[in-house]
C-alpha cells in the first residue's frame, strides 16, 4: 500500500487501524467527494511530510478541534485547512463537532474509513503516522444535512394583531335589544363546517304567527373578507309583538368580533340596569310594520349589546400538530419520509390527515398540503373535503438537538374562511 | 336625565333665526286649515239642504269634490302625524328626543351609551337630531368617527351628503368605507356616479373598490346596475368580481336574472365565482327561488348545488316550493347537498313532513341528517296534530336526544336541540330538558340552548 495512512496498518492493536477496511459505498462516496473536491485532492496530495490537509465537505458542516503532541499545539479547522507536526513523530487527535442541521456522516482517506473508530460523544480519534515522515493522503471529513424530523405544533397566534383569523361563532347571545323598549333576547347560534350559520332564538313579546316563542332567528355565513372574518345574515317575520301584528325583514352584516364599548368614563345606562360591555357591531337594514307603525332603514350602523361571557362564544383558536418521521417502505426497503397531521379547529373539531410521503430540499424545506382529512368529532366520522392547510417552504432549524420551523408560509381554509400567515407567527 | 345639554352660542342664534319661517309656516297652515274648515262646512251645508233632484246631484258632487278629500286629507295627515309620533316614541326607547340630545351632548356619556343614544336618534331622524348628529360627526373621537359617518349617511338623508363627500378621501379606511354605505343609504345619481368612479379607480384599495360596489347595489338603480355588470367583464381581481356579483345579488331578480344565467354558463367562470353567484342571490328578491331550484336541481357542480339550495332557504314561503325541495332531496346523491336542501325546508310552510321522514331516517351522514331532523321538526312545529309528528316524536327525539348529550361537533349537537325546539312537542320537550340537565357540565352552550328552549316559567 502506497497511502501513507497504510503505514498504520502494520501496527498491530493499534484501534486507529481499520482490520476490515471502508465499505465499497464509503470509498465510492470519498471518491466522489474527491472527485468534487478534486482541489483539494489535487493540490493537497502534495503535502509535505508533516503536513496533513484535513478537506471538510461541505464546508459549512461542521469543525474539526486538532492537537499534536509533538510539538505541542491545538487548533479548531473551521473550514478545511492544514494541520502541521514534527517529522520526527507525533500523534494528531481530533474531535470532529458537527453544525446545527448537520451531522458527521464519515472519516476516511480514499484507501481507509475511519468512520466506525470515531469515539462518542464528541467524534473523537488519533492518528500516529507512521513512518513520521510519510505524505500523508487528505483526510476527508464529511457532514451532511440532517432531515428534519419530529413533531410541530402551529398555534393561531389569538393575540398577534394582522394575522387573519378563522372564527366560530357557535354558541348562545343573549342581552338587551338596542332598540324595541331594550327586550331581553337569547339567540342560539351554530356554524357549520362551512361557515353557514343558522340560529333560533326568543326576543321578549315577540311571537310567529303560530303562536310559537321559538324564531329561527336568522340564515346566515361567515366569509374572510379584506382579511376578517365577515359575518352576515338575512331573515323574515310574520308574527306578533306584545299581540299586535308585526312582520318584517332584515338583514346585516359585520365582522364577527365583539367591541369593547364602555371604555369611556361612566354614566348611567340608557338601557337600564348593568351597562353590557361588549357588543357585535355591523351594519344593518330592514323594513318592517308593528301594527300601524312602519320602519325602514338602509345601511345603519347596528350595535347589538351581548351580555358578559358573550364573547367567548367567538373562537378563533385553533392549532396544527404535524409529525414528520423517517421511515423505509415495508416492500422495498426504500426509505421515506412521511407526514401526517391534526388540525383542531376552533370548534373544537378534529380533522386527521392521513400520512403522506413527503419531500425536503435543503433550499426549499417541506412543501406540505393537507387536504381531505377526516373530521374524528363528527360521530361517526366523515370525510371532510372542504378542510385545507398548506405550509410553503417552511425552512426548520435544530435548537439543542430539537427541530423548530423558523420560515415559511401557512394558508388555511376550513369554516368558509381562509387565511395566510408566516409559519413563524404561528410557532411559539 | 340630568345632564344639561351644552349649547355653543352659535347654535343659539341659528335656533332664533330658525323661528321666523316657523312662525310664517304655522301662519299659512293655520289659514289653510281655516279655508279647508269653511269649504268642508259649506259643503256639509248643502249636502244637508237637499236630496234628490238638482239638489241631490249638487249633495253628491259637494261630497266627491270638497268634504271626501278634505276629510280624507286631513285624516291622512293625522294618521301620518300620529304614527310618526308613536314610531318616533318607540324608537327613542321612552325618552323624549330632548332627553337624548342631552345625553348625546353630555361629557359624562359612555361610549357605548353614546352609540346607543346615537342609533335612537338617527333612527327618529328628525331635523334637530341630524343635526346634532352631524355636530358629533364633526367632533367625534377616532375610534367613532366610522360610525358617526355611517349613521349620519343611513339617517340623514340627501341633506348631509356634502357632509360626507370629504370622507371619501379620509385617511382612516374604516372612515371611507363607513361614508360609502352611508352614502349608498342616500343614493341618488351623484352618489351612484361617485361610486362608480371609486370602482374603477385602480389607485384605490380593493376593499374600497369592494364596499362602492356593494354600495352600486345599495342604490340598485338601472344606471348601477350597468355599471356594475361593465365593471363584472373588465374586472379581474377575483376580490372585487366577487363583491361585484355579491352586488348584483342585490337586485330585484327580474333586472339581473339574464346576468346571473349568463355567469353560471359562461365556461370562463370559476367554480368558486359560481358559488359567489348562487349565494348572492340570498340577498335578491323571491323571484329567484325558481332560478335557484333550478340550479340546485340540475347543476354538475355539487358545491354550486348545495349553495343554491342554502340559497334558497333564506326565502321565506312565497310560492310553493316544500314539495319542490323534497323532490330534489330524494334523487339528490351528495348529502351535502341533500344537507342544505332540508336546511331550505325549515322554513317552508309547506313542507311535506310524511314524505320527508322515510328520507331524512335514511340518511347515513350525520349533519345531513340533523339537517332533515330540523325540516321535519319545524312542520311538526307548524302542524303539532300531523301524523309526522308521531314519527318525530318515536324515532327522532330520542336519536336527536343521544346526539346532543353526547360528544360530537358542537355544530351538530346545537342543530339537534334547534331542531328539538322547533318541534315543540311535549317528547321534545321533556328532551330538551333531559339534555339541559346532562350537558350543563360538559357542554355549557348545549345545556343553555336547550334551557332557553323550554317554555319560560311564569
Amino acid at each position: 500500500m502506497d497511502c501513507p495512512l497504510a503505514l498504520n496498518t502494520h501496527r498491530k492493536n493499534n484501534p486507529m487501524i481499520p482490520s476490515h477496511a471502508s465499505s465499497i459505498l464509503r470509498v465510492f462516496l470519498g471518491t466522489l467527494a474527491a472527485v468534487l473536491l478534486g482541489t483539494f485532492a489535487t493540490a493537497h496530495d502534495a503535502t509535505q511530510p508533516g503536513e496533513w490537509f484535513i478537506a471538510l465537505y461541505p464546508s459549512d458542516g461542521g469543525s474539526v478541534m486538532w492537537n499534536t503532541t509533538n510539538p505541542v499545539a491545538s487548533g479548531t479547522l473551521t473550514d478545511s485547512g492544514t494541520i502541521t507536526f514534527s517529522t520526527t513523530g507525533s500523534d494528531i487527535g481530533m474531535q470532529i463537532k458537527p453544525n446545527p442541521g448537520f451531522q458527521l456522516q464519515a472519516v476516511y482517506t480514499v484507501h481507509y474509513n475511519f468512520t466506525p473508530y470515531l469515539t462518542p460523544p464528541n467524534n473523537s480519534i488519533t492518528f500516529t503516522p507512521n513512518p513520521p515522515t510519510a505524505l500523508v493522503p487528505t483526510l476527508y471529513v464529511v457532514f451532511e444535512r440532517k432531515t428534519p424530523t419530529g413533531s410541530f405544533a402551529f398555534t393561531f397566534p389569538t393575540s398577534k394583531p394582522g394575522v387573519i383569523p378563522v372564527v366560530d361563532m357557535t354558541g348562545n347571545y343573549q342581552g338587551n335589544t338596542p332598540t324595541m323598549n331594550h327586550r331581553p333576547y337569547n339567540v342560539a347560534v351554530a356554524m357549520d363546517d362551512e361557515g353557514k350559520v343558522d340560529s333560533e332564538g326568543t326576543i321578549q313579546g315577540v311571537a310567529t304567527s303560530g303562536g310559537s316563542t321559538q324564531l329561527a332567528a336568522l340564515v346566515g355565513s361567515v366569509k374572510t373578507k379584506n382579511g376578517e372574518p365577515i359575518g352576515q345574515g338575512k331573515g323574515k317575520f310574520e308574527g306578533t309583538l306584545d299581540g299586535v301584528a308585526a312582520q318584517g325583514s332584515a338583514s346585516g352584516s359585520g365582522p364577527v368580533k365583539f367591541d369593547v364599548l364602555n371604555d369611556s368614563v361612566g354614566g348611567r345606562s340608557v338601557a337600564g340596569g348593568s351597562a353590557p360591555t361588549v357588543a357585535v357591531a355591523g351594519t344593518g337594514s330592514y323594513d318592517a310594520k308593528v301594527g300601524i307603525m312602519a320602519f325602514k332603514d338602509k345601511n345603519m350602523p347596528v350595535s347589538v349589546p351581548v351580555s358578559q361571557g358573550g364573547e367567548g362564544n367567538i373562537k378563533k383558536a385553533w392549532s396544527l400538530q404535524l409529525d414528520i418521521s423517517k421511515k423505509t417502505n415495508a416492500t422495498t426497503g426504500k426509505p421515506y419520509i412521511a407526514a401526517s397531521s391534526i388540525l383542531t379547529l376552533p370548534n373544537g373539531d378534529k380533522i386527521a390527515f392521513a400520512e403522506k410521503v413527503v419531500k425536503f430540499s435543503v433550499k426549499d424545506g417541506y412543501s406540505l398540503k393537507f387536504t381531505k382529512g377526516t373530521n374524528t368529532t363528527r360521530d361517526p366520522d366523515v370525510l371532510d373535503k372542504k378542510t385545507t392547510v398548506q405550509l410553503s417552504k417552511m425552512h426548520l432549524e435544530e435548537q439543542s438537538g430539537v427541530w423548530k420551523p423558523i420560515d415559511g408560509a401557512i394558508d388555511y381554509s376550513f369554516l368558509g374562511q381562509k387565511g395566510k400567515a408566516s409559519v413563524a407567527d404561528f410557532v411559539p | 336625565m340630568s345632564a344639561k345639554m351644552i349649547i355653543p352660542v352659535a347654535e343659539k342664534r341659528a335656533a332664533k333665526s330658525r323661528r321666523k319661517p316657523l312662525l310664517v309656516a304655522v301662519a299659512v297652515g293655520a289659514g289653510l286649515l281655516l279655508s279647508g274648515g269653511a269649504l268642508v262646512a259649506f259643503s256639509l251645508w248643502v249636502e244637508n239642504r237637499g236630496e234628490g233632484g238638482e239638489a241631490g246631484w249638487l249633495t253628491s258632487r259637494a261630497r266627491s269634490a270638497v268634504t271626501q278629500p278634505i276629510a280624507e286629507a286631513v285624516a291622512t295627515q293625522v294618521r301620518r302625524y300620529v304614527r310618526a309620533k308613536m314610531r318616533s316614541a318607540w324608537l327613542l326607547g321612552g325618552y323624549s328626543e330632548q332627553e337624548l340630545l342631552d345625553r348625546l351632548a353630555s361629557p359624562t356619556i359612555t361610549r357605548n351609551e353614546r352609540r346607543l343614544v346615537a342609533y335612537r336618534l338617527a333612527s327618529a331622524a328628525t331635523p334637530r337630531a341630524i343635526e346634532a348628529l352631524l355636530q358629533m360627526l364633526k367632533n367625534a373621537p377616532p375610534e367613532d368617527r366610522a360610525f358617526f359617518a355611517q349613521l349620519v349617511g343611513s339617517a340623514g338623508g340627501p341633506a348631509v351628503k356634502a357632509s360626507l363627500w370629504p370622507l371619501l378621501d379620509d385617511p382612516d379606511e374604516k372612515v371611507i368605507l363607513a361614508a360609502i354605505r352611508g352614502l349608498s343609504a342616500i343614493g341618488g345619481p351623484e352618489v351612484s356616479a361617485r361610486l362608480a368612479g371609486m370602482l374603477a379607480d385602480p389607485q384605490r384599495s380593493a376593499a374600497q373598490r369592494a364596499e362602492a360596489a356593494l354600495g352600486l347595489g345599495d342604490i340598485g338603480t338601472a344606471a348601477a346596475h350597468q355599471t356594475l355588470v361593465q365593471a363584472l367583464a373588465t374586472t379581474r381581481q377575483t376580490e372585487i368580481s366577487t363583491e361585484i356579483v355579491n352586488s348584483l345579488g342585490k337586485f330585484p331578480f327580474a333586472r339581473v336574472a339574464g346576468t346571473f344565467e349568463h355567469l353560471l354558463a359562461a365556461p370562463e367562470t370559476s367554480g368558486e365565482l359560481r358559488v359567489v353567484a348562487v349565494e348572492a342571490l340570498v340577498n335578491s328578491t323571491r323571484e329567484a327561488v325558481p332560478f335557484l331550484l333550478g340550479v340546485a336541481g340540475r347543476d354538475a357542480d355539487p358545491e354550486v348545488r348545495a349553495s343554491s339550495a342554502w340559497a334558497i332557504s333564506a326565502h321565506e314561503s312565497g310560492a310553493p316550493i316544500g314539495p319542490a325541495l323534497s323532490e330534489l332531496a330524494s334523487r339528490e346523491p351528495e348529502p351535502d347537498v341533500r344537507r342544505r336542501l332540508y336546511e331550505a325546508l325549515v322554513r317552508q310552510t309547506d313542507a311535506p313532513a310524511e314524505r320527508l321522514v322515510p328520507r331524512v331516517l335514511a340518511e347515513k351522514d350525520v349533519a345531513a341528517r340533523v339537517a332533515g331532523f330540523n325540516a321535519v321538526g319545524s312542520a311538526v312545529g307548524r302542524q303539532p296534530a300531523s301524523a309526522a309528528a308521531a314519527s318525530f316524536d318515536d324515532q327522532m327525539v330520542p336519536e336527536l336526544q343521544r346526539i346532543a348529550a353526547n360528544e360530537n361537533s358542537l355544530n351538530i349537537r346545537m342543530r339537534a336541540v334547534f331542531a328539538l325546539r322547533r318541534a315543540q312537542t311535549p317528547s321534545a320537550q321533556a328532551a330538551l330538558a333531559a339534555i339541559a340537565a346532562s350537558t350543563s357540565e360538559s357542554a355549557p352552550q348545549v345545556a343553555t340552548a336547550a334551557r332557553n328552549g323550554l317554555p319560560a316559567r311564569p
